[in-house]
């Protein structure tokens, strides 16, 4: 029998971190929905679930799965569940994209900075924004 | 001193087997628990065989032989000095519970010079985003399989209610150390007991679904297909005994004096203890250890039994030694589950007490 656990799209978060849980998790999940590890129709587990499987308050998920429903990313109801939604790849409008851009650099600049500060050099952060953004 | 007489001779073996028993369930309480925990604290790999792992290990077995000991010669003390059979049979109650209680002041003793090599738990979490688990991942075996236990209680129980003219007047009730095994012939005494184990198979049967409420752990359903297994041989055992026990107000004291009756109880008993036991000794050993721990920090175990986390959402967790779960006693709800249990333990006394 296959093992699910060897399948299953993996879910991380520190308790430790500074970044609020709620964003930790919308965070995660963003990354697996861009990456397609998720896929539109797959059924994401009930919010009470994953705060059980991940040790924090469910409201604290019910977040995290509000803030992507908001994004067009999920689909809740009640009843049947949390979903995953066809959602259409998002063209920014042109006035839009500079803004974007600068506030992805600003946020790279911080998240380079913490990194580089506990020794890390930037050729080897380089690199690894190179393979990520080529795997996609 | 009694002179020993066939009736005496099961009362006896069992005046000696029980704490035997019970003593050797002590002895083997430490291996029954996962590879990353030693008495209730999550320790690193390999530290079971370290020095220190070890001496906690030689005290521990240590004060469980001395209480042991110490229960057998009172009881066989008593046994000597006095012929007053309710004093004996109060000796054997008490030895039983003094082995108990004792045995889990060894183990607080030997816990507590543990916790400090307990292992914090790992603050990062990762979960599979799997699909919820299935009743085929983690209940064993085709539905009728389950079946087959309430068969064998209900099945007898509805041959002697066909038969119930061919009662006797006078029918096994209970059998105590002072031999009386009689009482009133009434729907409560005839289906009293059995039908107490049934509520009982009915309680082991509701426990096979707890997975399904479960925070998931790394290899979550194998395991908790292994406690399955364990408690479905339970329910079968249980099926056994209480088949026996169905027949005995048709029966009557025939089947209870030896060696059918003693064998068939004694048996059946000593099977309900070890056969877990040896089964949990493989489940708990299949698959990998917890790396990171079972999520449950070991400063909220107390006791190394009583689970209490605010901060943990998960209604039920893992125990820490032996096989099965317990309730995190943070959630309210578990208080509700107690008092429900409570509420029906009380009802089924009323009933069968009158």
């Amino acid at each position: 029998m296959k093992n699910v656990h060897e399948r299953a799209p993996q879910l991380r978060i520190d308790l430790d971190s500074s970044t609020p849980l709620a964003r930790q998790i919308a965070d995660g999940l963003r990354a697996l929905l861009v990456s397609g590890e998720l896929a539109p129709g797959d059924r994401l587990p009930s919010s009470r679930r994953l705060g059980v499987d991940l040790g924090v308050h469910f409201n604290t998920v019910a977040q995290a799965y509000r803030e992507l429903e908001g994004e067009g990313w999920l689909v809740l109801n009640r009843k049947q569940g949390t979903f995953v939604a066809g959602r259409e790849a998002v063209q920014p409008q042109a006035s839009d994209k500079p803004l974007l851009l600068a506030a992805f650099r600003e946020e790279l600049i911080r998240l380079a900075a913490r990194y580089r500060s506990q020794g890390l050099e930037a050729d080897e952060l380089l690199a690894i924004a190179k393979e990520e953004m080529n795997n996609d | 001193m009694i002179e020993p007489s066939e009736w005496w001779f099961g009362s006896l073996l069992m005046y000696f087997l029980v704490p035997l028993g019970v003593g050797a369930l002590l002895a083997v309480m430490p291996w029954l628990s996962r590879p990353e925990t030693w008495f209730a604290v999550t320790v690193a790999p390999g530290f079971r065989q370290s020095e220190p792992g070890r001496r906690v290990l030689r005290d521990y077995m240590k004060g469980i032989a001395g209480i042991i000991l110490l229960v057998l010669v009172m009881q066989a003390l008593v046994l000597w000095l006095s012929d007053d059979r309710a004093l004996i049979g109060l000796a054997h109650v008490s030895g039983v519970l003094f082995l108990s209680l004792a045995g889990l002041v060894v183990f607080i003793y030997c816990r507590r010079q543990l916790l400090p090599y307990s292992q914090s738990q790992s603050r990062q979490r990762e979960v599979g985003l799997e699909p919820p688990l299935t009743a085929r991942q983690v209940i064993p075996g085709p539905l009728w399989l389950q079946a087959i236990p309430y068969l064998l209680l209900v099945l007898p129980m509805s041959w002697v209610a066909l038969h119930f003219a061919d009662v006797p007047d006078q029918v096994v009730v209970h059998v105590g150390m002072d031999s009386v095994a009689h009482g009133e012939k009434s729907i409560r005494t005839v289906f009293g007991g059995t039908a107490v184990l049934l509520v009982s198979l009915v309680l082991v049967h509701l426990v096979m679904l707890v997975p399904f409420f479960m925070r998931r752990l790394p290899n979550q359903a194998r395991r908790s297909r292994g406690i399955n297994l364990i408690l479905l041989q339970v329910m079968f055992i249980m099926g056994v005994l209480g088949g026996f026990l169905a027949f005995l107000p048709l029966h009557g004291e025939a089947w209870v004096n030896p060696p059918l009756g003693i064998g068939l109880i004694l048996g059946g008993t000593l099977l309900m203890l070890f056969v877990p036991v040896v089964t949990g000794w493989f489940v708990l050993r299949s698959g990998e250890p917890l790396v990171v721990g079972d999520r449950s920090p070991d400063e909220c175990w107390y006791l190394g039994m009583l689970y209490f986390n605010p901060e943990d959402p998960a209604l039920w967790v893992e125990k820490r030694f032996g096989v099965g779960y317990t309730v995190n006693f943070a959630r309210p709800t578990a208080w509700l589950g107690i008092g429900a249990l409570i509420v029906l333990a009380v009802g089924i006394l009323a009933l069968t007490t009158g």
